[in-house]
């Protein structure tokens, strides 16, 4: 298949959203929904590497900015969960109304695999791809706050006090390393949950992968994909691309997911559409 | 509790692996620049934290995640020590 690649909008929630198309023709489309914030901007050379990849399997991918993100409409810290929610929902119906695909798959990273996870069931996905999703809200935030720490610490010096930061928590607007988070954000990034017993309806194939120095899965992501009737885990060795621009070799993990997504049928083989 | 020696060799080892170093743990000097040598900037940085407390099971305040107490293998190794010391 042709690596076309052909920008588009979306309509969701009266805002424009910015999106691209990669591959052509009218096999199988992947909607891929992205990390939060900084996360999204480092991971964009990996996730194109995959969005290629899945295009050399015969598929489609389609992927978009968050309303306020990117070259969509808006401000960041206008939004919350909810609006990138109904993006995503967005997409999925622009995927399905306007690409006329031959089958679905959902394929979401870090906070976007919980979009993922949270919508594969409702849209009736083919398959669903969770890659590092994020399991505990408030961990996160944590890890958040503990990054914006040690960032001001190597640029301004061991000055920097824990408890002046911790008290910027408590203002309307967080600065998350030049992303204003306002509280409302802050609250259901915290309340974020795909621990054990928390697992979204879908009874399709899904695959969750593990992203870092392990080899094995981590305990909890084997726990998130033991949660699916068909569910998968694997560990890929590499580095947490989402946390560096440009300096991730993203090929091992690209081929990965295509070799998944082919085997699961949506690469080669029809899908009725719903 | 592990000796001081040992404290040093399991960091060396999961920096390594973290940070996905192309190098042995043995070629890491105790006195090392990591910054320095090894680039390690915030997000390794963040990174370190995080594996000591996977490695050891210590549990860092905020406070504590001082950028010069983590420069080279010896300081960290120092912390690590206090922290075990006070469990």
């Amino acid at each position: 298949m042709s690596r076309a690649l052909q920008p588009l909008y979306i309509s969701s929630g009266g805002m424009r959203l910015h999106g691209l198309l990669h591959g052509s023709g009218d096999g199988a489309v992947v909607v891929l929904a992205e990390p939060f914030a900084e996360e999204a901007k480092c991971a964009r050379r990996v996730l194109t590497e995959v969005c290629w990849a899945l295009v050399d399997g015969g598929l489609r991918v389609l992927r978009f900015d968050y309303r306020g993100c990117g070259d969509s409409d808006g401000e960041f810290e206008s939004f919350d969960l909810d609006a990138w929610r109904e993006d995503l929902r967005a997409a999925i119906a622009y995927a399905r109304d306007t690409l006329a695909p031959r089958g679905l798959g959902l394929m979401g990273v870090r906070l976007g695999a919980v979009f993922a996870a949270e919508t594969g069931g409702e849209v009736g996905a083919n398959a669903l791809v969770l890659v590092a999703p994020l399991l505990d809200g408030q961990m996160y935030w944590r890890e958040q706050f503990r990054r914006t720490l040690i960032k001001a610490r190597m640029t301004q010096g061991d000055q920097v006090s824990a408890e002046e930061l911790r008290a910027g928590e408590q203002n309307e607007y967080f600065d998350l390393g030049g992303w204003l988070v306002p509280r409302r954000m802050r609250a259901q990034l915290e309340a974020v949950n795909l621990g054990p017993g928390r697992v979204p309806d879908f009874g399709g194939p899904c695959l969750v992968v593990d992203v870092g120095a392990r080899l094995e899965p981590s305990p909890p992501l084997k726990t998130l994909a033991e949660g699916y009737t068909h569910g998968e885990v694997l560990a890929v060795r590499l580095e947490p691309f989402w946390q560096r621009i440009g300096l991730v070799d993203g090929t091992l993990l690209a081929q990965i997911l295509a070799g998944w997504l082919g085997e699961k049928g949506l690469g080669c083989m029809a899908v009725a559409p719903r | 509790m592990a000796d001081i020696a040992e404290t040093r060799q399991r960091i060396k080892e999961m920096i390594v692996e973290r940070l996905f170093l192309d190098v042995s743990p043995e070629e890491i000097g105790d006195e090392d620049s990591l910054p320095e040598q090894y680039n390690v900037d915030s997000v390794n940085l963040f990174e370190i934290v995080v594996g000591l407390e996977e490695v050891f099971g210590v549990s860092l305040e905020d406070e504590e995640l001082s950028v010069e107490a983590f420069s080279t293998v010896n300081k960290i190794a120092e912390v690590v020590q206090r922290k075990l010391e006070g469990q």
